[in-house]
C-alpha cells in the first residue's frame, strides 16, 4: 500500500502516535509530528511511496514537532529529532517539511556508511546512471528537476549512494529548488505539481517537486554508474563540454563527498573504481534544453 | 508511560538478541544512537550468535556503525600521531585520559566507542610549554569572552578547549584529574605520579589499573554529564571486568586505592549504579551503598535517553544534577560570583535568532 491509498485520519492517527512507516527506497522511516502542516505536505509530497500506518521495523525513527510543549499553541515552531535529540535549530511550522528533507539528508549523512555518500543528483537514462555533481548553488537541482520532467528516472536529488559493488542505491525523494529555479520550472512545465513553499529560510524560497510516480515505483532498483557530469549554470554562457581526466573528476568528487575520509581504504578503492567506470565530464550551459541534449548524446555515446 | 527498553533489557542480559522481534530491534539501535551507544552495541549484536541471519535492514545498520567505529578508529591513531610529534620537544610524559587511552592501551572498552576530544594531561608547571607546543602544531583555543578564560585559567582543572585550525580536532589539556576547587578532596598528584608508560619509549603515558576506572568514576559521579552516564558507566564495568579478570584481586586493590584518594563513596556509588544497570559481578563488600538522593537522581539521568523508554523525571534529575555539579565545583564564594554572573549575562543577552 502507498500513502495514498490511506485516508488522511488514518495517517493522521498513525503520525501522532508513532505508528507511521514511510518506505524511502531501502530506507524505513519512522515519521512522527503532531504538526497538521507538515502532516499535509508529507502526504502530498510522499504520496506515491510505499507506507503502512501500524508499526514495525524502522531504520531511523524522526520526530517533527515544536521543541517544547507551548510552541505548539504560541510563536509555533518545529524541531527535527533523529532518535530524540534535535541536531539543529528550530524552524518556523511552515518550514517544516523543508526542514524534515534536510535532516534526512543529514541522517543519511552520519548514518549510512556502508554507502559511499557524494554530495551529487543522481538520474539515469537507458540504463545508464549519471551523476551530477556540483557544489550548491551551480544548478545541479534544477537541471535533476528538468531530467526528471523529461522522462529520466530520478534516483536523487542531493546525495549518491554508492554500494561496495559499485552500484547507485536509488533514494529518489522530493526536488528541492530553490528561489529562481523553482519560476524556471515552473515556466517549463506549468503542470508541475509543488508542495507548499517555505519562504524566507536562511536559504531563501524553497519549493518540493515531488519525484516522479515511475521514479518512485523502481525505488529498489539500483543502477548502474557510467557517467559523471559537473554541471555549472552561467547566465548567457555558450555551451561548453570538456572531459574531466578520471584523477581530477576523484579530486572534485572527494571535495563533495560526506563520509569518503570515514571509509579510509575502501573508499579510496571505491572511488577509483568509480572514476575507472564513469567517464567525467565538465558542462557549462545557459539554456537547460541544450544542456539536456548535450546529456542525452553522451548517454548515447558513452553510457 | 514509557516502554520497556529493549537497550536496558540487552544491557543488563536479560533478553537474548534472537527474542527482541523487530520493531523492538529497531528501537533498541535507536536507544543506542540516542545514548551515544551505536558504535558499542553493534559491535556487541555483530559479535552475538545469529548475527547474520538478521533482516538485511539491520545488517546495513550494522555495517554502517562498524565502519564509522572503523574509520573513527584510525582517526584517533592519526590523530595521536599528531599531537605525539607536536609535543616531542617538552620531553615530558603526557597522560592520556579517557577514550584515548582506552584506544592506545588496546583495552576491550575502546571497542566501538566514540569520543568527541582527546583529554591530556601534564604537571602544572609544564602547562604553558605544553599550549604553546600545541599552538605551533596549529591548536588553538576559541574566542571565549574574559570571564570564561578566567574561569578555567584560575579555577578548572584544565585550559579551555584547543581546536585545530585544519582538521578540527579538539584537546583537552588538563593539569589536574579534577576541578581543584571540587568540595570532594580528591588526591590527583597521587594518582598522576603513579602513570605508567604506555608503548616503548614514546611521550604517552596512562594511569595505572585502578586509577583508569577511579578517574572514569570520578569524571561521572563529580560532573552533571550524566545524559552520557550509561555510556560512562557501561565504561566502568568494562574496565572492572577486564582489570579483575587479568587478576582477582583487582576490586580489594581498587577499593583500597580509592580509599587513599579520597574517593571511596564516589566508587561504591558508581558501582551500585553500573552493576545496577550492567550487572557488574561485584564482591559483597563493594555492594552496601546508602540510596541517596542524588543515587536515585543519577539512576534515572544515567538511564535510556530515548523518547520511548526514558524514565519519567529525567529532565528534572538532570536539572537537579546540574544544580549539584555547580554546588560541588564551586565552594562558598565562587558559586555565588558564578551564578550571579551567568545570570547577568542570561539577562543582557538577546534571545538567539532562530535559523
Amino acid at each position: 500500500m502507498n500513502l495514498e491509498n490511506f485516508t488522511a485520519s488514518e495517517v493522521s492517527s498513525a503520525v501522532q502516535g508513532g505508528e507511521l512507516r514511510l518506505h524511502i527506497g531501502r530506507f524505513i522511516l519512522k515519521i512522527s509530528s503532531v504538526l497538521p502542516e507538515f502532516e499535509r505536505a508529507l502526504r502530498q509530497l510522499y504520496a506515491h511511496y510505499p507506507a503502512s500506518v501500524t508499526g514495525g521495523a524502522y531504520d531511523y525513527d524522526i520526530d517533527v514537532s515544536p521543541p517544547s510543549f507551548f510552541r505548539r499553541w504560541v510563536r509555533r515552531n518545529s524541531s527535527f529529532h533523529l532518535s530524540g535529540e534535535a541536531p539543529f535549530l528550530p524552524m518556523e511550522v511552515g518550514h517544516a517539511h523543508a526542514l524534515f528533507e534536510w535532516g534526512l539528508n543529514w541522517t543519511l549523512g552520519s548514518y549510512a556508511h556502508n554507502f559511499l555518500i557524494l554530495h551529487s543528483a543522481v538520474v539515469e537514462l537507458h540504463e545508464c546512471g549519471v551523476l551530477l555533481a556540483a557544489s550548491s548553488g551551480s544548478g545541479k537541482s534544477t537541471l535533476a528537476a528538468e531530467l526528471a520532467l523529461q522522462g529520466w528516472r530520478l534516483l536523487s536529488d542531493e546525495l549518491a549512494l554508492i554500494d561496495r559493488d559499485l552500484r547507485l542505491i536509488p533514494c529518489a525523494r522530493p526536488i528541492s529548488l530553490k528561489n529562481q529555479s523553482i519560476e524556471v520550472i515552473r515556466t517549463r512545465h506549468p503542470t508541475a505539481d509543488f508542495g507548499p513553499f517555505a519562504r524566507d529560510t536562511h536559504k531563501g524560497t524553497i519549493a518540493h517537486l515531488p519525484a516522479p510516480k515511475s521514479s518512485v515505483a523502481r525505488n529498489r532498483e539500483t543502477a548502474v554508474p557510467r557517467l559523471i557530469i559537473f554541471p555549472k549554470w552561467t547566465a548567457d554562457a555558450v555551451l561548453r563540454l570538456e572531459p574531466v581526466g578520471s584523477g581530477q573528476a576523484a579530486l572534485r568528487l572527494i571535495d563533495q563527498s560526506f563520509n569518503y575520509p570515514l571509509l579510509g581504504r575502501q573508499g579510496f578503492e571505491r572511488m577509483a573504481d568509480l572514476v575507472d567506470a564513469a567517464e567525467a565530464w565538465e558542462l557549462e550551459y545557459s539554456s537547460l534544453d541544450d544542456a539536456r541534449k548535450t546529456i542525452e548524446q553522451l548517454v548515447r555515446e558513452h553510457g | 508511560m514509557a516502554k520497556s527498553s529493549p537497550l536496558l533489557r540487552l544491557l543488563a542480559g536479560n533478553i537474548a538478541v534472537n527474542r527482541l522481534d523487530a520493531e523492538d530491534f529497531s528501537l533498541l539501535l535507536s536507544e543506542a544512537r540516542a545514548c551515544g551507544l551505536l558504535g558499542r552495541v553493534t559491535q556487541m549484536l555483530t559479535r552475538s550468535p545469529g548475527a547474520d541471519l538478521l533482516a538485511p535492514h539491520l545488517q546495513d545498520q550494522l555495517l554502517s556503525a562498524s565502519v564509522y567505529s572503523n574509520g573513527f578508529r584510525q582517526d584517533v591513531w592519526r590523530e595521536l600521531a599528531h599531537i605525539e610529534q607536536a609535543l616531542a620537544a617538552l620531553k615530558t610524559p603526557v597522560i592520556l585520559l579517557k577514550g584515548a587511552s582506552y584506544v592506545l592501551s588496546g583495552l576491550p572498552v575502546a571497542d566501538g566507542r566514540v569520543f568527541s576530544d582527546i583529554d591530556i594531561l601534564v604537571t602544572k608547571n609544564q602547562m604553558a610549554s605544553a599550549e604553546a607546543a600545541l599552538m605551533l602544531g596549529g591548536w588553538v583555543t576559541g574566542k571565549l569572552d574574559a570571564y570564561d578564560q578566567r574561569y578555567y585559567r584560575q579555577w578548572s582543572h584544565e585550559i579551555p578547549p584547543m581546536t585545530h585550525i585544519h582538521r578540527g580536532t579538539t584537546v583537552d589539556l588538563h593539569h589536574s584529574l579534577v576541578m581543584p576547587t571540587c568540595r570532594v578532596q580528591v588526591d590527583s598528584s597521587r594518582m598522576i605520579s603513579g602513570a605508567v608508560p604506555v608503548g616503548n619509549g614514546g611521550v604517552w603515558w596512562r594511569l595505572k589499573d585502578e586509577d583508569m576506572v577511579l578517574h572514569a568514576a570520578s569524571h561521572l559521579m563529580l560532573n552533571s554529564e550524566f545524559h552520557r552516564g550509561l555510556r560512562d558507566l557501561w565504561d566502568i564495568d568494562l574496565l572492572y571486568r577486564h582489570f579483575t579478570s587479568l587478576s582477582a584481586d583487582f576490586p580489594a586493590r581498587l577499593i583500597a586505592r580509592a580509599r587513599d584518594v579520597g574517593l571511596e563513596s564516589t566508587l561504591t556509588q558508581v558501582l551500585w549504579l553500573a552493576s545496577m544497570f550492567f550487572r557488574t559481578p561485584l564482591p559483597a563488600y563493594l555492594l552496601a551503598v546508602k540510596k541517596s538522593l542524588f543515587l536515585r537522581l543519577a539512576a534515572r539521568a544515567a538511564s535510556t535517553r530515548h523518547p520511548e523508554t526514558r524514565p519519567r523525571g529525567q529532565s528534572w534529575a538532570d536539572s537537579a544534577l546540574m544544580l549539584r555539579e555547580m554546588y560541588l565545583r564551586l565552594p562558598g564564594k565562587l558559586l555565588l560570583v558564578h551564578l550571579l554572573h551567568k545570570m547577568s549575562v542570561a539577562f543582557s543577552t538577546p534571545e538567539k535568532a532562530s535559523v
